[in-house]
């Protein structure tokens, strides 16, 4: 058997992997599938903490997969208004550059 | 272990995809890729309902959507680049945050949990069990997530819904609509297109 | 629990056993379609045109391969592939039979506690097959058809996922095989408003889900070619064609498990024949076929949508409905039972 630790690393080099994406990448879309990937690895070491800590009692183990159950709703809900955000900027400027969109600056 | 070993690289190669892939549909699709290795890694970790439902509401629906939207807006392979030192940069964060994180995570110490005792415990991830979870002890959480999604869902409506064009003539919001949605899927590699641009 | 080379066998031996009866639905749908428009259908080769679904077989494997020159390539040739694997492993949570049934073997690939989630994800991902084809094609039409054929789905999964909730509600377990042992329409007369409505919404969501007509949009032939299917020829076509098949045939046995009780025979049939509700495979084949029948005897009958109705009424009246069958069961289990 794997041990834990051996999945939140693996859950950090993947969350490490979506900031570095969030970071380079400069296309609107392209950013917001690196934050996704960023909350997966976030999944994935909660549902392996919640494996660590499944034998000492009920509750710990079983919120830690809850918690992964609410993250999923939340995320499907920024990923409506998140895409409503960008189909309305692409209507008005034709592109998803983020460097782009700098008229609120002082 | 070789189950985790194949799984933990094959999500690793995908979330690599996902940073480095030029073509934005390339790139989601290695995202799909990855989450569906993850739902895998759920399965080897007792959380069987939880992985059903990172395929049903992931890779189904959000993911889709994601291909869709890009599909739609025929978004651009990226032509420009950040400036070649920021990317190193950017990498560099990157490394030290993973050493980081696996540092962190390898120096915890702890034992691997009996497999059978945490197997007994979650019951596959069983439905049953997280539904006592979800209803009492997070019930606030469960209802707050019940009013964002209501929220989403109104405020996605709000921001793409168009104005009604005036009466006896084509607003210039719609037209333009017109042509951006008539333009053929990838214009990026065909090479009549980038040529002609 | 099977062990795992049983398991192996049963699910090759139910892909064999799926690709044939694609074989012969496309034979039987030609013959149908052909009575009811006053003509005879494929009727040359062999008797009654029994041979026609192996000439057909024969000539997609030897016909030229088209690949596209401006086509993505490795996608192209990937998405038929992940249309039909997905649709074959669908199938296999379904079950055929009591436990033990089948010459001593449990007539089911696997039985999972999650078995309605697996079989609804799974179809889900099976979307992409659809989607990605049309985009590797690099051609306006199958663009077309293949962004329809997402906002389709995953627009009527919301009327699918609530009217599947009514059953679950009343069931109290999300394994099929459990589902079917409870039997639904049994528990409480009561409940029998909430479950008519959320059976009829679960039939249309699930025609919208297989694009069958009259929700067959992706591939309109009169408005944009063959859709999706534009630029594929050969095998590849031909997977597309198997994976459509299978989907339908997974949609009939999901709603004969979920609302007609699955692998049960009638109750009429048990009082004459005692033991005849236990035995494996032949209910579920008979309700399935009703259902085929059905998806047939609809594409013979209806026209197609337009695309703005096929979305209001989705959202508007579909989703609302299933909805409202939800809210009812709840009620009726909280207060009447």
């Amino acid at each position: 058997m794997v041990a834990t630790e051996a999945y939140v690393a693996l859950s950090g080099v993947l969350f490490s992997i979506g900031a570095v994406g969030v970071l380079t990448r400069r296309s609107a879309i392209m950013i917001f599938l690196c934050v996704e990937l960023m909350l997966n690895a976030a999944n994935l070491a909660l549902v392996a903490y919640a494996y660590r800590w499944a034998g000492t009692g009920l509750l710990t183990g079983i919120s830690g997969q809850t918690a992964v159950f609410i993250i999923l709703a939340v995320a499907a809900a920024e990923v409506a208004i998140g895409l409503g955000i960008l189909v309305a900027i692409f209507r008005n400027r034709a592109s998803t550059d983020v460097d782009a969109l700098s008229e609120v600056r002082l | 272990m070789v189950t985790f070993v194949i799984l933990a690289v094959v999500s690793v190669v995908g979330a690599l995809g996902v940073v480095l892939l030029r073509q934005p549909i390339h790139a989601a699709l290695s995202l799909v890729g990855t989450l569906l290795t993850l739902a895998v890694l759920f399965v080897t970790l007792q959380a069987h309902f939880l992985a059903v439902i990172q395929v049903l509401v992931y890779a189904g629906a959000i993911m889709v959507l994601f291909l869709f939207v890009i599909m739609l807006l025929n978004i651009e392979q990226q032509r420009k680049e950040i400036r070649p030192w920021l990317r190193w940069v950017a990498y560099g964060i990157g490394l030290v945050a993973a050493v980081g994180l696996i540092v962190g995570a390898l120096l915890d110490p702890r034992q691997a949990p009996d497999a059978a005792v945490a197997r007994a415990a979650l019951q596959g991830g069983n439905a049953l069990l997280i539904a006592e979870v979800l209803y009492f002890e997070f019930m606030l959480a469960f209802q707050l997530v019940g009013v964002l999604l209501l929220t989403g869902m109104v405020g996605a409506v709000a921001l793409v819904q168009r104005r009604r064009p005036p009466p006896g003539g084509v607003s210039a919001a719609t037209a333009r609509e017109a042509v951006l949605t008539d333009r053929p899927g990838r214009p990026s590699s065909h090479p009549v297109e980038a040529g002609g641009r | 629990m099977d062990p795992l080379w049983v398991t192996l066998i049963k699910a090759f031996v139910l892909c064999l056993v799926l690709l044939g009866a694609f074989a012969y639905m496309t034979l039987i749908e030609r013959r149908i379609l052909g009575r009811m428009q006053h003509r005879h259908g494929p009727n040359r080769t062999g008797p009654f045109g029994l041979l026609q679904p192996i000439a057909d077989a024969i000539k997609s494997v030897f016909k030229e391969d088209i690949i596209v020159t401006n086509a993505d390539k490795v996608v192209y040739v990937m998405a038929p592939m992940i249309s039909i694997i997905f649709a074959l492993s669908a199938f296999g949570a379904i079950p055929g039979g009591p436990a033990g049934s089948l010459f001593g073997f449990n007539p089911w690939v696997v039985d999972l506690d999650i078995g309605v989630l697996y079989v609804l994800a799974v179809t889900s991902v099976g979307v992409y097959g659809i989607f990605l084809g049309g985009w590797a094609s690099n051609s306006k039409y199958a663009l077309l058809g293949s962004l329809r054929s997402s906002a389709q789905i995953i627009s009527y999964e919301l009327g699918l996922g609530l009217s599947v909730l009514s059953v679950i509600m009343i069931a109290g377990t999300l394994n099929l095989r459990e589902i079917v042992e409870v039997g639904v329409w049994t528990v409480s007369p009561w409940l029998w408003p909430p479950l008519a409505v959320a059976f009829v919404a679960f039939v249309i969501s699930a025609i919208a889900e297989v694009n069958r007509t009259p929700f067959d949009l992706p591939e309109a032939e009169q408005e944009i070619v063959a859709g999706y299917l534009t630029e594929y020829s050969g095998i590849k076509w031909a997977l597309y064609q198997m994976s459509e098949y299978v989907n339908m045939m997974t949609a009939a046995a999901f709603i004969s498990t979920l609302f007609l009780g699955g692998y049960r025979g009638p109750y009429v049939l048990e009082r004459l024949i005692p033991g005849s509700s236990e035995w494996p495979i032949i209910w579920l084949v008979l309700k399935m076929a009703i259902f085929m029948f059905l998806f047939i005897w609809l594409r013979a009958t209806l026209p197609r949508f337009r695309y703005d109705q096929l979305m209001r009424f989705g959202w508007l009246y579909l989703f609302e409905v299933a909805l409202a069958a939800t809210l009812l069961t709840g009620a009726v289990i909280a207060f009447v039972l």
